[in-house]
């Protein structure tokens, strides 16, 4: 549901940004989104093709990544990825652990001239 | 064909007002509390038990969160504290800018403790820090045991999670030790609090916890 929020505030970011650098058409646009933001890639895809009106995104094409969830263990400081929601150590199966990243949602780059 | 760099990420602007929160909440001495949880699981009677337990201590104010009524407010202001309700007319949940604009018409000053009713919803909620001190869950034992696994990332980042209507537990499947046990899995720091906001059993224990959490924070 709140991803067209999300969508809505990914084409004012860069709506403003290919303003001030002249750009009046985009190509692509590579976006990453962790599995562990919250927010749907499938939903994402779907915002942002109601937005395909708007000349600037004509034809542009969205790149979503998804990048896996890291821990950190924070009794044998390793790091490893979290399958399945399990928040336990994958090395010395404590519970006691950190995100360090797969929460990310963030514009990464894009193309236009 | 140019490519740009941007690095800017889609909640920023939520972020950057739930910063402006933490230091209004933080100027004023209150210690906030984000409450969430699905539509019936009984958010807005546990807070009503827990007001009356910690009315006579404590100075409390609560902002509202729904879609469309008002009901839920008209029920916390018998309880004579300061309510303020905001309706986000469709929106799934409260964002930072809302809630500071809710709370500038409050007398933050003289509040202790206040509490934000989020709106029902499981998803988004967890995604949209409102510069709040601590975040409690609610859920219910006739919402069964997949909720945890359903619903990972508003249970990882819950300080607290109330298992509400446990007065209803053997009328149910829910198995408390599974639920625990999967917790620990998800979020081992999570403190779990069986309660029921009928029987008022368990809220003492939520009371205690919250009183000790501010008093802490205080110093």
């Amino acid at each position: 549901m709140h991803e067209l929020t999300l969508v809505q505030s990914m084409i004012t970011k860069i709506s403003e940004s290919a303003a001030i650098q002249g750009i009046q058409h985009i190509s692509r646009i590579n976006l990453v989104n962790g599995k562990f933001s919250g927010a749907n890639t499938e939903a994402l895809l779907l915002a942002f093709s109601l937005f395909k009106d708007i000349p600037l995104f004509k034809n542009a094409a969205l790149e979503i990544e998804e990048p896996e969830i890291i821990a950190m263990c924070n009794s044998c400081h390793k790091e490893f990825i979290v399958e399945a929601y399990l928040f336990r150590c994958a090395y010395c199966s404590q519970n006691n652990v950190k995100i360090a990243s797969g929460q990310e949602l963030y514009i990464n780059y894009y193309e236009g001239e | 064909m140019p490519k740009i760099d941007l690095v800017a990420g889609l909640l920023d602007a939520n972020e950057m007002l739930a910063e402006q929160n933490r230091t209004l909440f933080k100027q004023s001495k209150v210690f906030t509390v984000n409450l969430m949880g699905v539509p019936g699981t009984g958010k807005t009677s546990i807070l009503e038990k827990i007001i009356s337990s910690l009315k006579d201590k404590l100075l409390i104010g609560v902002v509202e969160g729904d879609l469309y009524t008002t009901t839920d407010a008209e029920r916390i202001e018998k309880l004579d504290v300061p309510t303020v309700q905001i309706n986000t007319k469709g929106e799934c949940h409260l964002d930072a800018g809302t809630v500071r604009k809710a709370c500038l018409d409050l007398p933050l000053h003289q509040i202790d403790l206040l509490f934000i009713e989020n709106i029902g919803n499981l998803v988004c909620p967890a995604e949209f820090d409102l510069g709040e001190n601590a975040r409690l869950m609610v859920i219910s034992v006739t919402e069964g045991n997949d909720k945890p696994w359903k619903y990972p990332l508003m249970f990882r980042r819950a300080d607290a999670i109330i298992v509400n209507k446990t007065d209803l537990i053997n009328y149910t499947d829910f198995d408390l030790k599974q639920f625990t046990e999967d917790m620990t899995n998800i979020n081992q720091a999570a403190k779990i609090f069986p309660a029921s906001a009928t029987t008022s059993s368990g809220i003492s224990d939520i009371a205690d916890w919250l009183y000790k959490k501010i008093k802490k924070q205080a110093k």
